[in-house]
């Protein structure tokens, strides 16, 4: 009964693996557990679905070039850098 | 076949490319005079290296890449270096499962995760403005033991063999700060879509 119990209700182990298992392959056993808690988990089953979108969202996040709307670097720094750059 | 910028004297790369790399680092960390710091350290070290470099790639993407390993070492060093990540997810483990599990229930999340506009989005709308912003500010609020990691992985788009091997931690910790990352960001970013 605790076997089934922790496989029920380990949301805990199981959204771990989830991550997991979105950069590598889980153990046979890891893996079983994971879907067989998903099947009765609607709250896993949601967090699955976020973390793929939030995945995208992040890669996404930090390649965008932002050439359009830049901020310019201040001539005052680019002065700087010019003037340490004559000192190497 | 020589790339269009590569002629470039080293002397002229700043007046080219000092726009474009402080528009990149400002975006990614916290204030103007950390940008400034990353850009001018970024330039110093390619002229350094200057001889080093290949005309195999374009000087822009040689600097972004200089730019980008700036950008980690600054994280790295902001993120309390002085603790080992073992003690760190160690003293926080409590706080952590406090908050989102429910420990005498075998670990069941405390509060329901329903359907959302992160479950249901459609690329439009995380690919906003408005939602960059939300992320940004979520981001932000990352524990900074955590942040470093995260960063490495998204922005460097590097594996988890090499993280371990940059940040010298076990592949079980390392999968532990990514959940506990990406557990911290979701709750962020569905409080923040209840009060928009």
């Amino acid at each position: 009964m605790e076997f089934i119990n922790n496989l029920l209700h380990n949301c805990e182990e199981t959204s771990l693996n989830i991550v997991k298992s979105e950069e590598t392959s889980l153990s046979v056993s890891e893996w079983l557990k994971m879907k067989f808690h998903i099947a009765f988990c609607k709250c896993c089953r949601n967090f699955g679905k976020q973390t793929k979108v939030m995945d995208k969202a992040l890669h996404h996040h930090f390649h965008t070039d932002f050439s359009e709307d830049a901020t310019k670097a201040s001539p005052e720094l680019k002065d700087r850098i010019k003037k340490n750059l004559k000192k190497l | 076949m020589k790339n269009r910028d590569s002629g470039l004297a080293p002397e002229q790369w700043v007046d080219a490319f000092a726009d474009f790399l402080y528009s990149y680092a400002i975006t990614r960390v916290n204030s103007k005079e950390d940008a400034e710091d990353i850009v001018q350290d970024t330039f110093l070290a390619a002229f350094k290296n200057a001889a080093t470099f290949q005309e195999r790639s374009s000087v822009k993407t040689w600097l972004t890449s200089i730019l980008k390993n700036k950008i980690i070492d600054y994280y790295r060093k902001k993120s309390n270096s002085s603790q080992s990540y073992d003690a760190y997810l160690d003293e926080t483990e409590d706080s952590f499962e406090n908050a989102f599990f429910n420990q005498g229930n075998y670990g069941r999340w405390k509060q329901d995760i329903n359907k959302n506009y992160l479950s249901e989005s459609t690329d439009d709308y995380i690919l906003s403005k408005e939602f960059y912003r939300i992320m940004d500010l979520c981001l932000q609020k990352l524990p900074s033991k955590l942040r470093p990691v995260f960063v490495a992985k998204y922005m460097l788009d590097e594996d988890a063999e090499k993280i371990c091997k940059e940040f010298n931690i076990t592949s079980s910790n390392y999968w532990v700060l990514l959940f506990r990352a990406k557990t911290l960001l979701r709750s962020c970013l569905e409080k923040n879509e209840i009060t928009l």
